[in-house]
């Protein structure tokens, strides 16, 4: 290695290196608090102590909040993999007019405000003359997730060998039975980390959540705002730890399916 | 099944993509147990005709029946038409053995036929010691027989091969185009292969159907292809030929007389007198020097000599401009690059074709 070169790879390591502090701080720092002993946010803590855990046992609308929150994820993440994965086959397999326009507009919600999407929503279900808060939440989560599933496995699919689900229709499956016995083996991979950026998205979103929830209906990021405005001391923390965790375990899994070097790919 | 119907009897099949007539109404019929050749250049509407015998598109209109009833609204997987695709399309999550089995567990044979019938169809083509193996790693021959088994374990009523060759080299195509052949007999299979190689199309088949741009020019015994080409189209595809383009002139006892630039010629041929035709010689069937009673000749100039190992091509020009191909077994004794020599051959090899006067 050159000088130049060498002087380089060190400005590149330092960069990195700067960015993920600064990406990883945050959440050191919400986990030590959450540890911590006192009820107001201080760096080191005087002591440690579990008490905010729990807390959590016993706290008011958590865990409705978190099973809202849960419900709505999965609901939401299984109909966009089927509604994504069967649109995402027209597109990447069909010839039709207008099919850069669909795959626009269905990945769209990824580009527009969470407001904007959030306000079109709530008057596009009032007119729609849809009035129950659980399903305009779950249609709301829909929408929000079909741009990660639809953007993931339309690539995957451009890239899929479709004379393979042929060579099984001509072995003696129908065109359903073949894509569920030789597209999706093959494309596992996409369908696993589609589903797990959705369920992430949706358990994340609260800018259009808002306009779906009533006294009865949270979900956990729209419960976590209203304890932080009423009482703000590190159980939020803790809260947020917990989901730290979960994502750390969810990225594992993918980490096994599909090789993270892969997933950053996607 | 109907008077006079074939085993695989397509009629009046037409296919259009977006106002472009790729099939313009193919009439075609196989017979149980033969093994036919769709022969073509590249885009003639092969693969477009294969596919629509397995119901993997459909046609605009005619009918396909199999084995005496109509199969073309029957869905793919209704059809027992088997398919060995151009790459192939092995199922890469599974191994070979499961590969073999994947037909016979999506049509849910019984449990305990599955292993036995898959070992049987792995022995057939050599692959027994692969069975564990995933086919990612297979060469391209071992591929192409797993696609062989995979499509006869299930066992079709009808194959149907689309260029399983194209992907080997040419060594190993030689061989594996004799072996395949022998496989399908002893199975007894209905078989109709797709391919724009003349050589494999001549070697493999019973009968060839040779295409072009969506229609079937010739339907016939390979040497009857080679011997007896009907269309100009079927002559320049199927091997080499000299070309003589002429006039029709008188006719007598069946024999018509050919006015050419480079001499009058007669064959076995009726034609009205004046029509252009295009006369042509398959380049075997010129002697050179020979004494010839009842045969056509000219004199022309040998200008090129190419040897070719078990044969070679004598490149003769006659008249002003007239090239004439000459295929012997060996180089003959006195003749060199620049002799003059007399060419023969008899009236029977002698072709004639209406001539539209373009040259393929
Ligand atoms: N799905 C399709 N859409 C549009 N055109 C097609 C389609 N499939 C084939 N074609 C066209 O039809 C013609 C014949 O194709 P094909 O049957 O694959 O030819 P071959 O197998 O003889 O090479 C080609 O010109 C090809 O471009
Ligand atoms: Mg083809």
């Amino acid at each position: 290695m050159t000088l130049a070169e060498r002087s380089a790879t060190a400005v590149v390591w330092t960069i990195a290196g700067a960015v993920t502090v600064f990406l990883l701080t945050p959440l050191v720092v919400t986990v030590i608090v959450s540890f911590g002993s006192s009820a107001i946010f201080t760096l080191p803590p005087p002591g440690w102590s579990m008490r905010w855990y729990e807390r959590l046992a016993n706290l008011r609308g958590l865990s409705s909040a978190l099973a809202v929150s849960f419900q709505v994820g999965l609901l939401a993440t299984a109909a966009s993999l089927l509604l994504g994965g069967m649109a995402s086959i027209a597109l990447a397999r069909g010839r039709f007019a207008g099919r850069e326009t669909i795959l626009a507009f269905l990945t769209s919600p990824l580009m527009l405000p969470g407001l904007v999407l959030g306000i079109a929503l709530l008057q596009g279900m009032r007119f729609a003359g849809l009035r129950d808060v659980w399903t305009s939440l779950v249609i709301a989560h829909v929408i929000i997730t079909m741009p990660y599933v639809v953007r993931t496995l339309y690539s995957a699919l451009t890239l899929f060998d479709f004379s393979l689900v042929d060579a099984a229709r001509t072995l003696g499956c129908s065109y359903p039975a073949a894509i569920g016995r030789v597209l999706l083996p093959n494309l596992a991979p996409a369908f696993v980390t589609s589903g797990i950026f959705a369920f992430l998205a949706s358990m994340d979103n609260y800018a259009i959540s808002i306009f779906f929830t009533n006294a009865w209906t949270k979900t956990l990021p729209i419960q976590m705002l209203n304890y932080v405005e009423e009482q703000p001391d590190p159980t939020i923390a803790a809260i947020s730890s917990l989901l730290i965790g979960l994502v750390l375990v969810l990225l594992l899994i993918c980490e096994r399916v599909v090789g993270l070097r892969r997933l950053a790919e996607i | 099944m109907r008077e006079g119907e074939a085993f695989l009897d397509i009629r009046g099949a037409e296919k259009s993509f977006a106002g472009n007539r790729v099939l313009g109404g193919v009439d075609f019929g196989v017979n149980r147990g033969e093994f036919v050749s769709l022969l073509g250049p590249s885009g003639c509407g092969k693969t477009t005709l294969l596919r629509i015998v397995a119901g993997l598109l459909d046609a605009d209109r005619g009918s396909v029946r199999l084995a005496g009833s109509e199969i073309g609204n029957l869905p793919t997987h209704k059809r027992g038409v088997g398919v060995v695709f151009q790459n192939y399309a092995l199922f890469p999550h599974l191994s070979v053995a499961d590969n073999v089995a994947f037909g016979l567990r999506a049509q849910r044979r019984p449990q305990a036929d599955i292993a036995p019938t898959v070992a049987k169809f792995l022995d057939l083509v050599h692959l027994t010691e692969m069975a564990a193996r995933p086919v990612r790693g297979l060469s391209g021959g071992q591929q192409q027989r797993v696609a062989v088994a995979r499509a006869l374990a299930v066992a079709p009523k009808l194959l149907l091969l689309d260029e399983p060759f194209s992907a080997l080299d040419r060594k190993l195509r030689e061989t594996m185009q004799i072996e395949l052949k022998r496989l399908l007999r002893d199975v007894g299979i209905t078989t109709v292969l797709v391919t724009h190689d003349q050589e494999e199309a001549l070697v493999m088949s019973d009968r060839v159907a040779v295409m072009s741009r969506g229609a079937i020019e010739q339907f016939d015994r390979p040497d009857a292809i080679y011997l007896r080409p009907k269309t100009p189209f079927a002559l320049g595809f199927v091997g080499h030929s000299t070309r003589i383009v002429g006039k029709a002139g008188a006719s007598s006892d069946g024999t018509l007389a050919i006015e050419t630039p480079v001499g009058r010629f007669f064959a076995a041929a009726s034609f009205m007198g004046g029509a252009p035709v295009l006369l042509a010689i398959r380049p075997e069937r010129i002697r050179i020097n020979a004494a010839d009673a009842d045969a056509n000749s000219l004199d022309a100039k040998l200008t090129e000599l190419v040897f070719q190992g078990s044969k070679v091509h004598l490149h003769f020009t006659a008249g002003d401009a007239q090239t004439l191909l000459v295929e012997a077994a060996q180089i003959p004794p006195n003749l060199a690059v620049g002799d003059t020599a007399r060419l023969s051959w008899s009236y029977s090899d002698t072709l004639i074709f209406p001539h539209d006067g373009t040259l393929q």
